[in-house]
């Protein structure tokens, strides 16, 4: 039926996993599975986890990037339907229920986002007045099947971009992905998460997937001509 | 539009690299991206580095005529990724000319906006909170 997986890639997340994994537990649908894929981490991941009513298996690999260490945990399921989820982030009790409706209702769709609210770090109140639409790894829902025809996730250089690659190669493969408008993950916005802010390194991530597009293009271009 | 003596990279919003020679700029504003020709790598290197538009000119001349160049900065300008600079204007490079002469494709830049919807909403936008952020509950 509806049986699903989750996958959270974590780097040193010791200090939020805890509250993730509550918001998985939290979920209205339980998970089947819930993979944890520990990227190389230094601080005590496993200790951190513990003693959280959740079906879990903890994967490690060394240090390779988030794209990578997700990849590795949906290859680590076989249910039909895979979630993800990154360490710092937050789902509300309704998501998966929500998106597992949505897809069951609309099997030409092949997988779901949802539209996400930042909340301040050690602030949960602290909240951000506009949700923005979440295409992003913490609102992923797929069907398995799709997520393992599009391939490995890429990480690039400067450890930013790997979802916008991602997404992109589903969508050129012809995958349509629907962005529901109900706000069902809350993402952690604190200084030093991969994510925050701007820098000239990290840039060069989303440079590097725009090459990659046109790259592809090209590729095609040539192969149809 | 008369072209201005330099060029500068039109904001921090404005990002570039070159990958084997190849330039890709991406404006990070709205999230498209832009792809060069050879000669328009070249030539992109050359202005978002300072290097003056009559020193350009010249260091093209044997093989793409000033026209072509002209309106290839005005393209640059009018897609928001170069402005018009005071700084004083910086010489080429000695192997520009060459670099050049060895272009096999004319000058061109495609701008491409596919990315653009997952580009926006990356969390990289979100440096500096936006107004009115956050909404802290009032304790009456």
């Amino acid at each position: 039926m509806s049986a699903y997986g989750v996958v959270i890639p974590a780097y040193n997340a010791s200090a939020t996993i805890a509250e993730t994994l509550r918001s998985v537990a939290a979920q209205t649908l339980r998970p089947e599975l819930v993979v944890v894929v520990d990227d190389g981490s230094t601080d005590d991941l496993a200790a951190a986890i513990g003693g959280i009513d959740l079906p879990l298996r903890l994967l490690r690999q060394d240090n390779a990037g988030p794209g990578s260490a997700t990849t590795r945990g949906i290859a680590a399921l076989s249910t039909p339907f895979v979630a993800t989820l990154d360490a710092d982030d937050l789902w509300l009790p309704e998501k998966i229920a929500a998106q597992l409706a949505h897809l069951e209702r609309l099997p030409g769709i092949s997988g779901v986002f949802t539209h996400m609210r930042a909340f301040r770090d050690g602030e949960p109140d602290a909240m951000a007045p506009t949700a923005t639409p979440g295409w992003s790894r913490s609102t992923m829902l797929m069907r398995r099947e799709t997520a393992e025809s599009v391939g490995p996730m890429v990480d690039p250089p400067g450890g930013r971009g790997e979802m916008i690659d991602w997404i992109a190669r589903a969508r050129e493969s012809g995958f349509v992905l629907d962005m529901m408008p109900d706000v069902l993950a809350l993402r952690r916005i604190r200084p030093g998460s991969l994510s925050y802010g701007r820098d000239a390194a990290r840039d060069r991530g989303y440079l590097e997937v725009a090459r990659l597009a046109m790259l592809r293009r090209a590729q095609s271009k040539a192969s149809s001509s | 539009m008369p072209l201005s003596d330099v060029y500068a990279v039109a904001g921090r919003d404005i990002v570039f690299e070159s990958f084997d020679g190849e330039a890709v700029v991406l404006d990070l504003s709205n999230g498209k991206y832009f792809g060069f020709s050879d000669s328009g790598s070249k030539v992109w290197q050359a202005l978002s580095s300072g290097v003056g538009t009559e020193e350009l000119i010249r260091s093209a001349a044997a093989r793409i005529d000033a026209a072509a160049i002209e309106a290839f900065i005005t393209q640059l300008v009018e897609f928001g990724l170069l402005a018009p600079s005071s700084a004083t204007p910086l010489p080429s490079s000695d192997d520009l000319p060459a670099a050049l002469a060895a272009a096999s494709e004319p000058l061109n830049v495609s701008v491409h906006d596919d990315l653009a919807d997952l580009i926006l909403v990356d969390p990289i936008h979100e440096v500096e909170e936006p107004l009115g952020w956050p909404a802290v509950k009032q304790v009456s």
